[in-house]
């Protein structure tokens, strides 16, 4: 693996006592790529009763090379000198000399103790939670805003944003839900067919397909796909200063970048769940089918089972879960921090808290609806 | 091949995509020798260095480094090669989870036999030389632009390479810190017979460092002129060469 041909070079050494003391005589190549057998067969007791490291043999020379000798030096506690060394390598001594003189002390920051660490974690929560909330509270308000002044609203930017966030995740919509109603047909019709209600699957299918699941597994995909990517986008414009810079045009970073996308999201969530459920029933109108169910059994099944109430609940639903997965995706990208690992955290945290979020959101719509009698 | 050339470079032809960026352009680099490559911003040096030091195929054209053809190269050779240089990327390229002592090491660390305390000595030593003896241990995303700059070239002179190139290490940098690279960069070739080839657009260091200077042309896509600086300033009769040296001299 050397790039020069040849032999790979070699440093020898002899350690000598002589009348002057103990003495190191270096032969060779004293360079970045040998010195570290040297290095390891001097050992302290070795090294502290140098009194001359002699360089008179060597036929090369790097600055590596010094650098080891200085510090064999020091490690001697400064009781050894160098000679020998090749003329041209005087000056550059000289100077390593002086540099390691001038150099000050400098200690390594201590690691943190772990009970502030917990302390700081247990603090950062709540802080995060209040900024959560805040920022849900604005995003609302910069909505409602918004959309009393439709013309301050910037279109092509939404479109845009719908476009990634709607159209582009229709393949993988499509595919999930058509999987979502093939396995769940498939599992619930195990049961109850021993019964011989197998024909019940079509309103179990339907009623969870569109209150509960259609909204989930969209809100799901729509973490994964553009709840990161917000986070990413963002996360990464603030680490390369692009957020100072919309700052200081007096740009405000809300209604340039945060609008955009939660309005794309708000908006295409209801549409891209409309087609999970669609397609969902097709799965399972599909499994139905193989088992002997005609599809006219049972479209007229989900009919008298679900209504437009069902169908809406879910759809505001997952306007809902838009707004949460897509908001909190903005906000993980604004609270980024800096070093590299900072936009790949934050697109974590925006993942994991935007499925939290959408959980989180359903037990309490569960507990609404139930309330209101939906 | 000359033996006192470690660089040649033959009829390099560059582009992206539709966009020739370099075409016709040759050049060589001796051993020992601080070659400069001066030009306007966009003229193609950083993508010119980028080819040399094997990071992106050219569209035509040759580079030998070492007696090696490097655009022929399988990525074992390549990356053999390589070890022979040290680099400094025009951004700092600075690895951002590892400390400024640490990213000097790492070189190092992983390409050398060095025990740990005697990778920190050196580490410790490069830095110092740069002028960073106080910022061992801070994160590079705590660092000025400047400080930057010369924790990069710290960690491109770590394992002594027999090539540093260095692109644009004084943009950034007060006159007196620029000044101190520029004498360290002339000590290393003096005393271990470096090889440097730097991008740089402070006159005062190319005439100071460089033995020879080639001077590239966005317009022309390529080498326009080739000598040493005192001579392309003097006599040179192109007059984008004319107008490189006098406007920028008259800053
Ligand atoms: N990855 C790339 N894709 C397309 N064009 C590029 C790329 N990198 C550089 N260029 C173009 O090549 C030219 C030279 O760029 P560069 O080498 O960075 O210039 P400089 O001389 O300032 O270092 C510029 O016109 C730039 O637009
Ligand atoms: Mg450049």
């Amino acid at each position: 693996m050397d790039p020069s041909p040849g032999p790979r070079p070699q440093l020898q050494h002899r350690i000598v006592d002589g009348d002057d003391g103990r003495r190191l005589s270096l032969s060779g190549h004293l360079t970045t790529q040998t010195i570290g057998g040297l290095r390891k067969q001097l050992d302290d007791t070795t090294v502290s009763s140098l009194r001359w490291i002699d360089g008179s043999g060597l036929e090369d020379c790097d600055g590596n090379g010094i650098a080891l000798l200085l510090e064999i030096v020091e490690r001697s506690g400064n009781q050894c000198q160098i000679q020998g060394l090749p003329e041209r390598t005087d000056r550059l001594l000289e100077e390593f000399r002086r540099e390691l003189a001038e150099a000050p002390e400098v200690e390594p920051p201590p690691p943190r103790s772990r009970i502030v660490a917990i302390g700081k974690a247990t603090a950062g929560l709540f802080q995060d939670l209040r900024a959560q909330v805040a920022f849900v509270g604005e995003l609302t308000i910069g909505m409602l805003r918004a959309l009393r002044h439709p013309t301050s609203i910037r279109w092509t930017d939404t479109l845009r944003q719908a476009e990634i966030v709607g159209v582009d995740a229709l393949p993988i919509v499509l595919l999930l839900g058509f999987l979502i109603g093939v396995i769940l047909a498939y599992q619930a019709l195990i049961p109850m067919e021993e019964f011989g209600a197998g024909i019940y699957v079509a309103n179990l299918v339907s009623l969870s397909l569109l209150r509960e699941l259609g909204p989930l597994m969209t809100a799901v995909i729509l973490s994964g796909r553009s709840g990161s990517a917000f986070a990413a986008e963002i996360g990464t414009m603030k680490v390369d200063e692009e957020l100072d810079a919309l700052a200081t045009f007096g740009l405000d970073a809300q209604g340039f970048l945060t609008l955009p996308r939660v309005m794309a999201a708000v908006f295409m969530m209801p549409i891209l769940t409309i087609f999970l459920n669609l397609i969902g029933l097709v799965g399972a109108a599909l499994v139905m089918l193989s088992k002997g169910f005609s599809t006219s059994a049972f479209i007229s099944q989900v009919l008298r089972q679900v209504d437009y109430i069902d169908l809406l609940s879910g759809l505001f639903k997952a306007l809902v879960f838009g707004l949460l997965v897509a908001g909190i995706g903005c906000l993980r990208g604004f609270q980024t921090g800096s070093g590299p690992s900072a936009v790949g955290v934050s697109t974590t945290r925006a993942v994991v808290s935007g499925i939290v979020l959408i959980i989180a959101a359903d037990g309490v719509f569960a507990f609404v609806y139930n309330a209101l009698g939906i | 091949m000359t033996p006192s050339n470690v660089i040649e470079v033959r009829d390099l032809r560059v582009a992206f995509g539709a966009k020739v960026v370099l075409k016709d352009v040759s050049f060589d680099v001796v051993a020992g020798e601080v070659l400069t490559i001066l030009g306007g911003s966009g003229s193609g040096k950083s993508t010119l260095i980028r080819h040399v030091i094997g990071l992106r195929e050219p569209q035509g054209g040759t580079i030998r480094v070492l007696g090696r053809d490097i655009t022929s190269a399988d990525p074992r050779e390549l990356a053999a090669a390589r070890r022979a240089f040290g680099v400094m990327y025009q951004s700092g390229a600075l690895f951002g989870s590892l400390s400024v002592l640490e990213n000097v090491c790492l070189p190092l660390r992983e390409l050398t036999d060095l025990p740990e305390s005697a990778c920190e000595w050196i580490g410790r030593l490069k830095l110092q030389l740069v002028g960073l003896g106080e910022a061992l241990h801070k994160q590079p995303a705590e660092l000025s632009g400047g400080m930057k700059k010369r924790a990069a070239i710290a960690r491109a002179l770590a394992l002594d390479p027999q090539i540093v190139f260095l692109d644009e290490p004084s943009a950034g940098l007060d006159p007196i810190t620029a000044s101190d690279i520029d004498d360290l960069i002339l000590q290393l070739v003096a005393s271990i017979g470096m090889t440097v080839v730097v991008v740089t657009h402070e006159l005062a260091s190319v005439f100071k460092i460089a033995d020879r200077a080639v001077i590239l042309d966005g317009a022309r896509q390529g080498i326009v002129a080739t000598g040493s600086p005192a001579e392309l300033r003097d006599h040179s009769e192109d007059p984008y060469v004319r107008r490189f040296f006098r406007r920028e001299s008259s800053q």
